[in-house]
């Protein structure tokens, strides 16, 4: 074996173990991603009036309709979560949390933005504080920014191990 | 003959390349109809949850509006609803300045207002349920008559949320600040028998889309007392309504 091949064998692996790295993270955010949604839904889930309360106390939806978002909202949340745990559609799934996280972090900026002391009610609670509303919105926007990261890895690659998506994408009819 | 197999395989990855497109677009249309149809659920389950109760409890305090809704504390022309959550601090901050406006209007006559003490924060007390025996000693006090006097006081000592709040003998105690003599009253706080009416009012209010507290009506349309001038805002609204 001379010099020239080891040095490709080398690459090949270091190649490989960058790839394994980057996958173990896409997988990583896949399920950081399901967790935190999944989480979030149920608590709203289980108490839907609640919900529909918090989203009122925003002031950014009509008052007649806050009641129906924050009604539907949870269940999308859960949808999402559901496909993330499946690995189903995980481009689809990536890109509607997306959505989700940009519009709550846009929510909570423009409370803020407004001069509003409430809790965001991001998993469930919610109501109006008396004091120290704008460090909860900066930890609440910095969250769903981490989150939106995780959300981006997997829209730009959302190839991870153990996802329907290669059964149903890749099957073995390639092989043959 | 390397050059056919090449083609073979280029071919065979094309037509790969175009199922895996095809897959792609199912599945994400799959994925669509999964959040759509969940997104319908809760639409559903809202619906479900906010459909207007059915008939009035049996017993009803005194004072009534004509549908069992609220407390009329006046009659006229122009109708103003006003929801309210005794442990809700924005109803707090806008109730003297509500007053304020619904005295100076009804001065001139032709306002008919509806209190509604809704339940909604029996959750953010600890024990749970003091928006609940507020609003049924403040529903006590519309038995004497003195419905408005008692939630001013109530307003005034309003509790901190996450405490037990105002107790059976505090709620009585306010009761005589607000004029309110009698044994009668005391009994009704302890014997609470508009419990079931409280519920039916904050399942209206809900049926009606009312989510927050305070939440101010006039003529069914909304009035966003959420500003610094809550009371001017409410005297424009009705005035614009008796044009």
């Amino acid at each position: 074996m001379d010099a020239s091949t080891t040095e490709v064998t080398t690459a090949a692996a270091v190649r490989a173990a960058s790839g394994h790295w980057a996958g173990a993270v896409r997988l990583a955010a896949r399920l950081l991603l399901t967790v935190v949604l999944a989480y979030a839904g149920l608590v709203k889930i289980g108490d839907l009036t609640e919900a529909g309360r918090t989203v009122a106390l925003y002031r950014i939806v009509p008052d007649d309709s806050a009641q129906l978002v924050g009604g539907v909202l949870p269940f999308v949340e859960v949808a999402l979560a559901l496909l993330l745990v499946a690995g189903l559609a995980t481009r689809a799934a990536a890109v509607g949390a997306a959505v989700l996280l940009v519009a709550y972090a846009a929510a909570i900026a423009s409370v803020w933005a407004r001069g509003m002391s409430i809790d965001c009610g991001c998993f469930g609670g919610g109501g109006t504080l008396s004091g120290g509303a704008a460090r909860g919105y900066a930890l609440d926007i910095a969250r769903d920014l981490v989150l939106l990261g995780a959300a981006a890895l997997l829209i730009r690659n959302p190839r991870t191990r153990y996802a329907l998506d290669s059964w149903v994408l890749d099957p073995k009819e390639r092989g043959a | 003959m390397t050059g056919t197999r090449t083609m073979d395989a280029e071919v065979r990855e094309m037509v790969h390349q175009r199922h895996r497109r095809r897959r792609t677009v199912i599945v994400s249309l799959v994925a669509v109809l999964v959040v759509a149809a969940a997104a319908l659920v809760g639409a559903g389950l809202v619906r479900a949850n906010n459909t207007a109760p059915g008939k009035a409890p049996s017993r009803v305090p005194a004072g009534l509006a004509a549908d069992k809704s609220g407390v009329a504390a006046s009659t006229g022309a122009v109708r103003v609803d006003v929801y309210l959550d005794y442990l809700c601090p924005e109803c707090r901050r806008t109730e003297r300045a509500l007053t304020a406006a619904l005295d100076g209007l009804r001065s001139h006559g032709g306002v008919g207002v509806v209190y509604h003490p809704v339940a909604f924060l029996d959750d953010r007390s600890a024990p749970a349920g003091y928006s609940t025996r507020a609003a049924s000693a403040a529903v006590c006090a519309a038995d004497a008559g003195r419905f408005e006097q008692y939630s001013t006081v109530l307003f005034s000592k309003q509790p901190a949320e996450q405490g037990p709040g105002l107790s059976e003998t505090q709620l009585i105690a306010a009761g005589r600040d607000a004029g309110i003599t009698g044994a009668s009253f005391a009994r009704c706080v302890e014997d609470a028998p508009y419990l079931p009416w409280v519920r039916y009012v904050s399942d209206i209010a809900a049926s009606r889309k009312v989510a927050l507290t305070p939440t101010v009506m006039v003529e069914g349309r909304r009035v966003d007392v959420t500003g610094s001038d809550p009371g001017g805002a409410l005297t424009r609204a009705v005035t614009e309504a008796r044009r």
